[in-house]
């Protein structure tokens, strides 16, 4: 046995040092933190999620905080987290995820956000299954999936579509009538070509197709570019309308057909309803972006049902306008939230979903989050981030914790 | 068993000395490194005491962390790893090529020693991972020692604790080695394992079919690799709509590395038992 004492000694080192390594450093980390609730539902915290970062000895780590806990993105990343990232980006939807998780096979193959519709009642999902020549407009076959949660029936059928087999950019759903909102994106086309095509579900054929926007090619120095704004909301008949938006761009370097960087010269957002086929210009006020940024002004905007929000933004005061497409009543800077409401000396990051606004603030401690609604503008949630064990305050500077943003989970992304 | 538990013996008493000199080119680059930064930085704030090296808005002022002196030595920790790596990468080559090496080829003692041919093939594997995973441990122990170093170094007001994870992330070449979790080490190591697994069937392949063999074994590395590289993609990861789940793909991914990991492993015994050439 003596004789082996060198090949047993690397053995053991090799043993020992990896596994007590990893045993106690995972016990040797970077404090974590929660959210916990200071005034107001605790239901509406649970949908929070406050990113930034907390600095170490050298460097700072990116964290994410929620009710739950924290998590720091470092110590988790690895290959497998590395590969299902990869696809994470069309399906993050919180909607979609948590359907997937209940109905796997259902989904399956299914799974590419802006292609599906999610509600309380139904999924429903539209994909080509036969293009035909996606250069001509010999048009294609769309497979729509209807999926009834109550019942868990399922109902598969085929249309036919006589126009361009584009890009599926929305699904809606209006009585029997299915909306799929479609761009046709051509070779040096810088405003795509976008249209909705209805397909009656009691028949399972196509209906009719109505145009939303012209595609137009680029030429000069002075372009249009163009996308759509989707609805949060998925339910009936909050979903009737979607916002085009219509940018005019200038080339500021570079030249046409090769790379070149722009600059916007002006936008304006269009509401198309789904109802009445109609489309009407948004007040300029909403479109005129280029005024809202600054290198301390921000602003986030929001199209939830009949709803069309936007909040104006800095460290000292967060402003709220909103605009109903249905009754075309303006409310324009009607709310006006500032920091000291909520105990804090900046604001942070806000953003509107759902019609309520999602306030980050930075106090003299810890951050605070404040959720408000924005139709009687109560305060539902105030909560502040904190230490998970107390004993990590004596170590640790809460100073050290820079948190940049404020999201929600479970909502839909694609807005 | 035991004999090849006496062939495992052998491979690691034959590499004694190269695994000493790695241990000391470790030791001697990282410890003067970390002599050198921490003088450097202490004789500047015993000249001028309103000096401060450390430029990191998280540390109290003026305050030196162990986390800033690994850091600040990246280079010279890379370089004896790049070096250790370089000579094992190597090694895997020649713990084959050696045995045919020599006017009195030792390749036919070893093929005619009594018991299945399979256990020198596992026996140079098993050597090969623990020079790996020794070196590894040997850094992790290295780290403590350091600590010491520097706490002996640096007066105690002058101090700031740090974190084990945070002080290896600080340094690029032990954040690779040694990574945060336990499946990313498992998933790294695990590849490596495949690949020395795929390099030594690669070998067998040119050692039993001589000059053809070449290209046999060139095919047999590429090909896997290229299955391995391209697998997630050839599955439709990244595209959306596609039939299986992100979680399905990774996991059939996994199951294919590891049946190229058996398909290796059982294609090598059947080489070095019925087509090795002496």
């Amino acid at each position: 046995m003596r004789r082996y004492w060198l090949t047993i000694m690397l053995g053991l080192l090799a043993v020992s040092g990896i596994s007590t390594y990893y045993f106690f450093g995972s016990k040797d980390h970077l404090p974590e933190f929660k959210l916990v609730t200071l005034q107001g539902e605790p239901h509406e915290g649970e949908s929070l999620t406050l990113s930034g970062t907390y600095g170490g000895r050298k460097q700072s780590e990116f964290l994410e905080i929620t009710k739950e806990g924290s998590r720091y993105n470092g110590r988790e990343r690895n290959l497998r987290r590395g590969l299902i990232s990869k696809v994470g980006w069309f399906y993050r939807d919180g909607i979609l995820e948590s359907f997937i998780g209940e109905h796997r096979n259902i989904a399956r193959g299914k799974n590419y956000g802006p292609q599906a519709l999610i509600n309380e009642d139904e999924f429903i999902y539209a994909k080509w299954v036969d293009r035909r020549s996606a250069s001509t407009d010999q048009g294609g076959t769309l497979q729509i999936t209807v999926f009834d949660r109550g019942s868990g029936e399922e109902r598969e059928f085929e249309a036919d579509i006589p126009v361009h087999p584009g890009t599926i950019a929305d699904v809606r759903r209006l009585g029997e009538e299915l909306h799929i909102v479609m761009f046709k994106h051509l070779l040096l086309d810088t405003s795509a070509e976008i249209y909705d095509v209805v397909i009656n579900l009691s028949t399972e054929q196509w209906a009719r197709t109505d145009k939303l926007a012209e595609g137009k090619k680029m030429s000069g120095e002075v372009f249009n570019s163009n996308d759509i704004y989707r609805n949060e909301a998925f339910s009936e008949p909050l979903s009737e309308f979607i916002l085009i938006r219509e940018d005019k761009q200038a080339v500021v370097s570079g030249s046409i057909g090769g790379n070149f960087v722009s600059r916007e010269l002006s936008r304006q957002f269009y509401a198309y309803s789904f109802l009445t086929g109609e489309k009407e210009a948004l007040p300029a006020f909403y479109g005129s972006s280029n005024s809202f940024v600054s290198d301390s002004d921000y602003y986030m905007t929001s199209l939830y049902g009949n709803l069309f929000s936007l909040v104006q933004f800095n460290k000292k005061e967060a402003v709220v306008s909103q605009y109903n497409l249905s009754s075309k009543e303006e409310r324009r800077e009607y709310v006006t939230l500032t920091p000291e409401q909520f105990g804090a000396s900046e604001i942070i990051d806000a953003i509107i979903k759902s019609n309520k606004i999602y306030l980050l603030l930075a106090t003299t401690g810890a951050p605070v989050a404040a959720v408000v609604h924005l139709q009687g503008e109560k305060l539902l949630y105030l909560g502040q981030v904190t230490y998970e064990t107390p004993e990590a305050a004596k170590t640790e500077k809460i100073e050290y914790l820079r948190l940049r943003s404020i999201n929600i989970k479970g909502i839909r992304i694609w807005g | 068993m035991k004999r090849y538990l006496k062939l495992v013996h052998m491979e690691v008493h034959r590499f004694r000395y190269l695994m000493l000199f790695l241990m000391g080119v470790i030791l001697i680059f990282q410890v003067g490194a970390i002599i050198s930064v921490l003088s450097r930085e202490l004789s500047q704030r015993w000249d001028d005491p309103t000096y401060n090296g450390v430029r990191s808005p998280f540390v109290p002022e003026g305050m030196l962390s162990f986390t800033w002196v690994i850091s600040n030595t990246n280079f010279w920790f890379a370089v004896p790893m790049l070096i250790s790596v370089a000579v094992i990468g190597l090694y895997v080559f020649f713990v084959w090529y050696r045995e045919w090496l020599g006017r009195s080829t030792f390749i036919y003692r070893l093929l005619m020693l009594p018991g299945a041919r399979c256990q020198i093939y596992l026996a140079k594997l098993t050597a090969i991972l623990i020079f790996v995973f020794s070196l590894v441990s040997y850094q992790l122990l290295l780290l403590p020692l350091q600590k010491l170093l520097f706490q002996m170094m640096v007066p105690a007001e002058w101090r700031v604790d740090s974190y084990w994870p945070e002080v290896i992330h600080a340094n690029r070449a032990l954040d690779l080695l040694i990574p945060r979790n336990i499946e990313q080490f498992l998933s790294i190591y695990g590849l490596g394992i495949m690949a020395v697994l795929i390099i030594f069937t690669g070998i067998l392949l040119e050692r039993s079919y001589r000059r053809i063999g070449i290209l046999y074994g060139l095919l047999y590395v590429v090909g896997n690799a290229i299955v391995a590289l391209y697998l997630p993609d050839l599955l439709g990861l990244g595209l959306p709509g596609t039939y299986l789940y992100p979680d399905e793909i990774v996991g059939l991914v996994v199951g294919v590395c590891l049946l190229l990991l058996v398909l290796s492993v059982v294609f090598g015994f059947r080489l070095l038992a019925n087509k090795i050439t002496v």
